[in-house]
């Protein structure tokens, strides 16, 4: 039942998480919360150790959410029902794909549809940079600290990327130190 | 092509996937020189055109831009098992990975200073998510009407917790709808 449950939920990502990597992360959220398959905070980990793993992100994802709910056959049902969608939808246009790269209304509803990856990603941002800290309002009110604290922090390294664009492991790096000092 | 050739082919593609996969670190289009590398250079599969084609299609459609990239590469070179070979073995590295750190590291993870670390690592990736945003936001954002749409998707899914794929799907069919319209009032003018 729950590998039924899980192939569910992971067609359902694979076939709608346009925009990838990060913009995935509230799809994965919105299905752990609904069926309550991993602890509060265990996904946001997770997300934190795929950072100095190669490979896509969707992968670690659906993996470990796969594998915490049902073990191995979990792991393997997840991140096959996630690929599956677009590996069915790219076969078709590999054999026609002048015809779907030029084909006006297909670029209609892609160019149409671009604009919801940005929304998604500032989701992205507030479930992995705010949430963990953020709890209730009453909570900030009156312990604002941790909360200023991880703002902060966001905006420096977002200006520190704008700046020197560093190597993204070199800098997950030294965020890790940061972690270890600051919190 | 005979039968031999054609089992070559895809062990090649199994190994050439396998191989990106386990270096591929940064994830979206880091992954680009690699597949240049390897598919164009080395392996000579596709163009340096057909690969900006191919990163094109494989970034507007849902999933990874890699695994997306190794199911059409794998296409082009060996048809349906060719992209079956050269989807799984892209994915195998970080699944395997994630299986073990699942396994046995885990219960680490609850040591205080990894803690810390990994608090430190979320404020990272969400300020790395923060500088895709201004990378994604010239080819994601090109009319005015896209800035509403940015707004209108942020808001559902943060302030009124709507499920993404609703968002998806309504974004869409707002999006699909304005193009449509100025695409036929500007044929009507010519």
């Amino acid at each position: 039942m729950t590998l039924v449950q899980l192939l569910v939920s992971f067609l359902k990502i694979g076939a709608f998480s346009f925009g990838g990597g990060y913009a995935m992360i509230p799809f994965f959220e919105k299905e752990i919360a609904l069926h309550g398959w991993t602890a509060a905070g265990d996904y946001a980990k997770m997300v934190a150790i795929a950072q100095i793993f190669p490979g896509p992100f969707a992968i670690d994802s659906s993996a470990y959410i796969g594998f915490k709910v049902a073990g191995l056959p979990g792991a393997v049902v997840a991140s096959a029902a996630l690929s599956l969608p677009s590996f069915v939808a790219l076969v078709f246009i590999t054999r026609s794909y002048v015809k779907f790269k030029d084909n006006r209304y297909i670029q209609m509803l892609l160019a149409g549809v671009r604009p919801v990856v940005i929304g998604l990603l500032v989701s992205a941002v507030y479930i992995i940079g705010l949430k963990p800290v953020v709890k209730t309002w009453e909570a900030f009110l009156s312990h604002p600290l941790p909360v200023l604290k991880t703002v902060v922090l966001i905006l420096l390294g977002f200006l520190a990327m704008m700046r020197i664009k560093a190597n993204p492991i070199i800098f997950i790096i030294a965020f890790a130190v940061i972690g270890m000092v600051v919190f | 092509m005979g039968e031999k050739m054609k089992i070559k082919r895809l062990i090649q593609l199994f190994v050439s996937f396998l191989k990106i996969g386990m270096i591929a670190f940064g994830g979206g289009y880091a992954v680009a020189p690699l597949l240049q590398k390897e598919a164009v250079e080395s392996r000579e599969w596709i163009t340096n055109e057909e690969l900006t084609d191919i990163m094109a299609i494989a970034q507007t459609l849902p999933g990874a831009i890699f695994t997306n990239s190794a199911t059409m590469i794998g296409y082009r070179v060996s048809g349906f098992f060719g992209a079956l070979v050269a989807t799984t073995s892209s994915v195998l590295p970080t699944f395997i990975i994630t299986i073990l750190v699942t396994v046995f590291f885990w219960d680490y993870t609850d040591n205080p200073i990894v803690k810390k670390a990994f608090a430190g690592v979320l404020v990272g990736v969400a300020a790395l998510i923060l500088h895709s945003i201004t990378k994604m936001w010239k080819s994601a954002v090109t009319k005015r009407f896209d800035i509403l749409l940015v707004a209108l998707s942020s808001a559902g899914l943060l302030l009124f917790k709507i499920n993404a794929v609703y968002v998806i799907l309504g974004i869409a069919a707002l999006g699909f709808s304005r193009n449509l319209t100025v695409y036929r009032s500007r044929r009507e003018k010519a």
